[in-house]
């Protein structure tokens, strides 16, 4: 056995610094420092944070680089430019500012935004078009069918063949038909079969795609039309085109994004408010006559339908709105009237899920230990509600609170469609997707740019709350 | 339990006579007859409202309006004559419900199934994609989405009905056509539902299996698979179950657009035309089926509490 | 618990419990399907149309909407009916003589002529009694009917002396029973008057109603207010028809009405059997196919709500063999889209699709297109003297202010932009393509837009200019802000959108801006009929083919002169080409009515016109004799043909 001596200095007492025992060697962190360390840390969360913050400041700045009227005012979101067209020197019509589609300088040469969109129409649209003098107009009867052709300059009535294919652009375009009742083909320049009346008469302005024929033995086209050039406004951009009234689409997104936004925002303000004291008094008192009472008149609130507060809102709007006025002493225009009436409709029957949820998650907590432990050591029913068992449904609560803001949106995009939102010429998100819906097949990007914004503020606001969900609950802490 | 029950289907009772209540006060103030029209004179209109009724105090209508209803008559509809009000929305009830109960079984059988899928496999690329879907979901409003399904798999691709085709042999139309017919808006209503049950799911999943009584079974030895079943999806469900009850009247407000997509011959363009012509009675009647609709939902849920929760004691049921 | 609220409640239980509900064929409403539908369907030639809207009445007496009608105009037949040119054609009355002064109508009525039962079984012919009937109907004042005043717009004998005294009785009775239970108590004081002052003024308001109601009555020929409520039935009775025999039914006139022969096709005037109503009850009459009767070219056969409805060629119809249509066939869809009806038709499921939205530009030019013309014109009221006076509606009670709007708005933007439905820009009351100068006078078959093509047609600059000088002479200064009360539906916010636009860009620098405000319709009517409202858009469509239709709105205290407007000259000219010295000379009788035209519009601008609506459908080319008519039914089915 091998026995080794120990170095005695090895074995030295430590001097003993009295209440520093436990010293905690980083820096104490609040439960909100905690969780903003750890969504910090949560990389799609921020993100997703950043793409929040970047909306709203795009909301503001971005129609400051929008169109602009001829005397150099700043286009609002319900206005068509007034534009003076520097050939005649008039000013240019709203109906050539009309269904513009999407186009910006630059891009356009990548064959995005160029301002062409595929038209579907009929051939009879393509090469003689709606606007006829009245003495070219009368002539187009079966009877008249010869007189007609000649007045139009065409070779044939555009009903009497049908398309089978085409060649070349512009002036070289050829196009080969087959005139009906007959089995043969015939190639003819399509500089021969456009009336000069046509809307497309200028031969750069659209291009052939695609020919269908339906059971009603009708042949439609799908035409890729350059609007801007057909229209005769070429130096015009819009950069996300513009609706049928002329108005400028990337201005009234801007707007339609803030209002959505503050929609989301304030009914949640208030969901919450409402429905978490709501919820926390049944919850607390559950299972007595308060409990009842209260879930009874929520039952009563929510099973009135959405659709009914509205109307009777909107119809009783005039005292509604006249009192608000007068709490506040300020005036309302219109405008502010209409919003201040869907939020409020809105919020009456929102608050009832959240009322409930927190109630529910009060049921199961507060028979729990350490609600017994508070009790048992005197804390009063406010202090329990809120110091003990409000932390424990923060997680849950963020969870519906990032529900509520999209659904929000949501909602108020479905009153929309059903004719009950914010009024045209109002800009929402939810009012710019109904209208391009309705236009969805003709002018997809009327809907296109309203769904595109919508989704990606959707996306962000979960994202991000899915972050701080993660980083909020208590017992998730030090994982 | 069933004492319990009797308790709360008394309480139902009092709820919807309360509904009622306050929808009928609700709808007197709403401007204008609903006998206006373009052409109506002020004569007329007096005739035809005393000829309802509606020219005596609102307690007298109030109350004769009560009575009728306990006998279970909903009155006439003012705007579409001799049509009794009963007959209006059962004729429609059916249709509404059809499209309205295979998205809730969609959406809640795929919305719970994935939403555990992503808590069990936590920042797995599974979870990943669903909780993408479900944001999704949640995203793009169900008008959207219908307005998609149809121009793509109806117009497009020729796949399905664009319209909804009731069951009529004369015409040739099937069950098998129905049912087709009835896929998309069943879709199109579920999405959102399906969304947000899979949140709901993986949230409270992911908390139930951070609890010390997960550990300790695990600790006892027992498998993930047993731990799931049997300890942690019982308990994920309460919250859970909480928010069918309102998706169920989502499903409902969702429908009011659907079925003008689809042409669903539902409830909503009668709601709203009766909204909105001011047409009283058969305003109150859709009303007041779907206050029951409501009541019973919660109902149910309420009663699943206690299947799926012992510690919640329902009132009554002990006693 | 009864059986329909347990209907509810099962069905809400149902809903839960994802129970597979059958279609609810037990329901009553919906059981009315007949075998005969089905063996129909197999014949081809079935027109297949697509109908939005469900039959709201099929009581002639209270029908007012299209659908209605158009069932009623193919179920029923009236007196007469419209030809395959709209040539009016024997219908019921197989020949009619008219007296020398045209005033007295005797129709004999044709033998052949049968009431059927749904299921084909013959049940009697039609008689003048059934006229009778049903006419008395129209007019009794417990029907409160909407369109009682058709006989009145007929001319018939006593109408409108009983019209007048119904209505009259109406505001008597009620202002007197306000009156009684008016309280001091109901008012509160407010800033400008006290509750006494309220009170004073609601209760000299309903004495004056009363007063002037019983002074009425008493025009009228009656001593007092009882005996006229005792002998309202014996006005009743003294209307000018009867039945002189089974098959003769005579009709006076007070004045001759150049077009009373074209409403005896109108549904309001179809017969009724009384003996029928009596077994099936008045209160399920005309609820089901099978508690109805028919005299019409088709029977109704089914009637599914928002399913379907089915007519079937009805085989006993005295003209059956110059029917050719099997049957109708109707799907019925409140919810369809347009994009989804354009679908059905391309797909050939149905013959017909109406266009609207952007359909009708990408659809408008097929050769299978069919632009119908539909005489309704719509407009802006504008309030310059009803109700409560206003800064605002003092400036719109200046004409120039009124003329100056109407110059602002870009009309054919509206038709071709927002609307681009075939409308045409309006600067007009009465339609073009509606009126036609009367027979035997110098301006035979000639439209009444020939004279004055319109009035007053836009020009910013001059709108400017008649701006300021309205101001001036108001002396209203500062800003205005407009509200614009519409219905809320797409269209009409579009259009008042863009007259928002357009105003605001012309007027704009005087302080104008203007606001929309839609609402639902029962609350914009009400609005517009109290005064509570500045510029309203509404819309007119004819009930009978004369200009009178549209030029009688106006007159000082009109029932429908929700504006508030007066002109003595534009009265004396409508009242005495309805019924005064010019009723019988058509000719002179026409140029007043074009001088009322221009005095309404033309100088005083007392509203605001902005179109003339149009409709587009896609409509297949085999059909024949298929055309709309600009009053009554849209569609009569006689002569349509399918040609493969």
């Amino acid at each position: 056995m091998i026995s080794k001596k120990f170095d005695p200095s090895l074995f030295e007492l430590e001097p003993t610094h009295h209440g520093q025992g436990d010293e905690i060697k980083t820096e104490s962190l609040t439960f909100w420092q905690d969780a903003w360390r750890r969504l910090r840390k949560n990389k799609a969360a921020l993100i997703s944070m950043y793409a929040i913050l970047l909306l709203v400041i795009c909301s503001f700045l971005a129609p400051l680089v929008g169109p602009k009227h001829e005397n150099g005012e700043r286009v609002k979101y319900n206005q068509t430019p007034i534009l003076i067209d520097t050939e005649t020197g008039k000013q240019i019509e709203k109906s050539r500012l009309s269904y513009l589609p999407p186009r910006v300088k630059g891009l356009e040469k990548l064959g995005i935004f160029d301002g062409t969109s595929t038209k579907k129409m009929t051939t009879f649209e393509l090469f003689v078009g709606s606007s006829l003098p009245d003495e070219v107009s009368a002539l187009n009867t079966p009877l008249k069918k010869a007189e007609f052709v000649k007045a139009l300059g065409v070779k044939y009535h555009p009903n009497d063949y049908e398309i089978i294919s085409w060649s070349g652009k512009g002036e070289d375009m050829k196009i080969t038909i087959q005139l009906r009742g007959s089995s043969s083909t015939e190639d003819v320049p399509a500089s021969e079969l456009m009336s000069k009346y046509s809307d497309y008469a200028n031969l750069d302005s659209f291009e052939l795609d695609q020919t269908e024929t339906d059971n009603q033995g009708i042949q439609m086209l799908k035409v890729k039309v350059n609007a801007y050039v057909q229209k005769g406004v070429e130096h015009l951009y819009f950069y996300f085109g513009t609706d049928e009234l002329g108005f400028d689409v990337w201005t009234r997104l801007w707007t339609g994004v803030q209002v959505s936004l503050l929609i989301g925002f304030l009914s949640l303000i208030i969901d919450f408010t409402l429905g978490i004291l709501y919820g926390s008094i049944a919850g607390f008192y559950g299972g007595t006559v308060i409990d009842n009472v209260m879930m009874r008149i929520t039952e009563i609130l929510g099973s009135i339908p959405t659709t009914v507060i509205l109307i009777i809102f909107s119809s009783v709007k005039k005292p509604f709105i006249q009192g608000i006025e007068n709490l506040f002493n300020i005036h309302l225009s219109n405008v502010a009237g209409a919003f201040i009436i869907l939020i409020v409709a809105m919020s009456l029957t929102g608050w009832i899920s959240v009322a409930r949820v927190v109630r529910a998650q009060y049921l199961k907590l507060k028979d729990q230990e350490f609600v017994m432990a508070a009790t048992t050591l005197g804390a009063s029913s406010p202090r329990i509600i809120f110091k003990h068992l409000f932390p424990n449904i923060i997680g849950q609560l963020v969870v519906m609170a990032t529900f509520s803001i999209p659904s929000a949106i949501a909602t108020e995009a479905m009153l929309s469609f059903i004719g009950l939102g914010l009024p045209i010429p109002m800009s929402s998100l939810g009012v710019l997707l109904s209208d391009g819906t309705s236009k969805m097949l003709s002018y997809v990007y009327l809907m296109m740019v309203p769904a595109f914004f919508m989704v990606y503020l959707m996306l962000a606001i979960n994202l991000f709350a899915n972050g701080l969900r993660d980083a909020l609950d208590p017992r998730l802490r030090g994982e | 339990m069933f004492k319990y029950i009797l308790k709360r289907i008394g309480y139902m009772i009092i709820t919807l006579f309360l509904v009622l209540t306050v929808n009928f006060l609700l709808l007197q103030l709403i401007p204008g007859s609903p006998f206006d029209g373009e052409k109506v004179t002020e004569a007329q209109k007096i005739i035809l409202e005393q000829k309802y009724g509606l020219d005596d105090p609102i307690p007298v209508q109030y109350i004769r309006y009560m009575k009728g209803v306990v006998q279970g008559d909903f009155g006439v509809s003012f705007k579409l004559q001799n049509q009794e009000v009963s007959d209006l929305v059962l004729t429609r009830i059916p249709y509404t419900i059809k499209p309205g109960a295979l998205a809730l079984l969609i959406g809640v059988v795929v919305g719970i199934l994935f939403g555990a899928i992503a808590a069990m496999k936590r920042n797995s690329w599974a979870d990943h994609t669903i909780t993408i879907i479900s944001v999704l979901g949640v995203s793009i409003p169900s008008f959207v989405l219908a307005a998609f399904l149809q121009y793509f798999i109806c117009s497009k691709l020729g796949w399905l009905p664009l319209l909804y085709q009731p069951k009529d042999t004369v015409r040739g139309i099937s069950a098998m056509d129905e049912f087709k017919s009835l896929i998309l808006p069943s879709i199109s209503l579920a999405v959102p539902v399906i969304a947000s049950l899979m949140r709901y799911m993986r949230s409270e999943l992911i908390e139930v299996l951070n609890t010390d009584y997960i550990l300790l079974a695990r600790a006892k030895g027992l498998t993930r698979t047993q731990v799931i079943f049997h300890h942690a999806l019982r308990n994920a469900l309460i919250p859970v179950i909480t928010v069918v009850g309102p998706m169920v009247v989502s499903i409902m407000t969702g429908s009011l657009v659907i079925e003008q997509f689809f042409g669903v011959p539902g409830l909503s363009k009668l709601m709203l035309n009766s909204v909105t012509m001011n047409d009283q009675f058969l305003t109150l009647g859709i009303a007041f089926f779907y206050a029951v609709l409501y009541v019973v939902v919660i109902l149910v849920i309420d009663l699943l509490y206690g299947v799926i929760d012992p510690r919640i004691r329902l009132t009554g049921g002990a006693k | 618990m009864n059986k329909k609220l347990g209907g509810i409640f099962a069905a809400a239980v149902c809903a839960f419990g994802l129970v597979a509900c059958s279609s609810g064929d037990a329901n009553p409403a919906d059981s009315n399907g007949h075998s005969s539908a089905g063996e129909a369907n197999s014949g081809s030639n079935v027109l297949k149309l697509l109908e939005t809207s469900n039959i709201k009445s099929l009581l002639p007496w209270q029908a007012t909407d299209s659908v209605s009608f158009l069932m009623l105009g193919n179920i029923l037949e009236g007196l007469v009916t419209f030809g395959e040119n709209g040539e009016i054609m024997p219908g019921v009355a197989e020949s009619w003589d008219v007296s020398e002064d045209g005033l007295t109508y005797t129709f004999h009525l044709n033998e052949d002529a049968k009431w059927v039962k749904a299921n084909g079984e013959e049940y009697g012919p039609v008689t003048a009694h059934d006229f009778v009937y049903s006419w008395n109907k129209l007019i009794d004042p417990n029907t409160g009917a909407e369109y009682n005043f058709m006989l009145e717009t007929a001319g018939i004998e006593g109408a409108k002396d009983a019209l007048g005294l119904a209505s009259n009785l109406v505001t008597y009775n009620t202002d007197s029973k306000n009156l009684s239970s008016l309280k001091v108590s109901d008012y509160k004081d407010t800033d400008s008057q006290t509750a006494q002052q309220q009170y004073d003024e609601a209760k000299a308001e309903l004495e004056q109603g009363i007063a002037s109601a019983e002074e009425a009555i008493k025009g009228l020929g009656f001593a007092s207010v009882e005996e006229a409520n005792q002998n309202m039935q014996q006005l009743m009775d003294g209307l000018g028809f009867k039945a002189i025999d089974d098959h003769t039914f005579e009709v006076k006139l007070e004045t001759p009405t150049p077009y009373f022969l074209s409403l005896m096709a109108f549904p309001s005037f179809y017969p009724v059997n009384e003996k029928f109503v009596n077994e099936v009850t008045e209160d399920k009459f005309g609820t089901t196919v099978d508690n109805f009767l028919y005299n019409g070219p088709f029977l109704f056969t089914e009637w599914k709500i928002s399913k379907s409805f089915y007519l079937t060629k009805n085989q006993s119809y005295w003209d059956a063999e110059n029917v050719a249509l099997d049957g109708v066939d109707f799907i019925v869809n409140e919810n369809i889209d347009n994009n989804t009806w354009v679908s059905l038709y391309t797909d050939g499921t149905v013959m017909e699709a109406g266009l609207s939205g952007t359909n009708v530009a990408t659809y408008g030019s097929r050769p299978d297109a069919v632009a119908e013309g539909d005489p309704g014109v719509f407009y802006l009221e504008v309030n310059q003297g009803n109700g409560a006076a206003t800064p605002v509606t003092k400036l719109l009670a200046n004409a120039k202010a009124r003329k100056a709007l109407n110059m602002a708005i870009d009309k054919s933007f509206i038709t071709d932009e927002v609307l681009v439905n075939g409308s045409m820009v309006a600067d007009y009351l009465v339609p073009k393509n509606f009126a036609y100068g009367p027979e035997g006078t110098s301006v035979e078959g000639q439209d009444f837009r020939t004279t004055y093509e319109g009035f007053n047609t836009y020009n910013k600059e001059e709108a400017k200019k008649l701006w300021q000088e309205a101001m001036a002479e108001t002396g209203v200064t500062g800003p205005v802000d407009l509200e614009i009360l519409i219905q809320s539906a797409d269209s009409a916010i579009k259009m008042g959108s863009a007259i928002q636009n357009d105003v605001q860009e012309v007027l704009g620098e005087f302080g104008v801006t203007v606001t929309i405000s839609p609402v639902p319709f029962p609350e914009k009517l009400a609005r517009v009929s109290s005064g509570d409202y500045q510029l309203a858009l509404s819309g007119w469509s004819p009930d009978y083919a004369d200009p009178m239709t549209y030029l009688d709105m106006f007159v000082t205290g009109g029932g429908h002169n929700n504006i508030g407007y007066s002109n003595a000259k534009y009265d004396e000219l409508v009242n005495s080409a309805k019924s005064g010295d010019l009723a019988t000379d058509y000719e002179a009788r026409w140029n007043a009515l074009v001088e009322a035209e221009q005095i309404l519009i033309g100088e005083d601008q007392a509203i605001i016109p902005l179109y003339q609506k149009g409709t587009v459908v896609l409509r297949s080319p085999k059909l024949v004799n298929y055309w709309k008519q600009a009053v009554g039914p849209d569609y009569f089915y006689k002569w349509v043909d399918i040609q493969e």
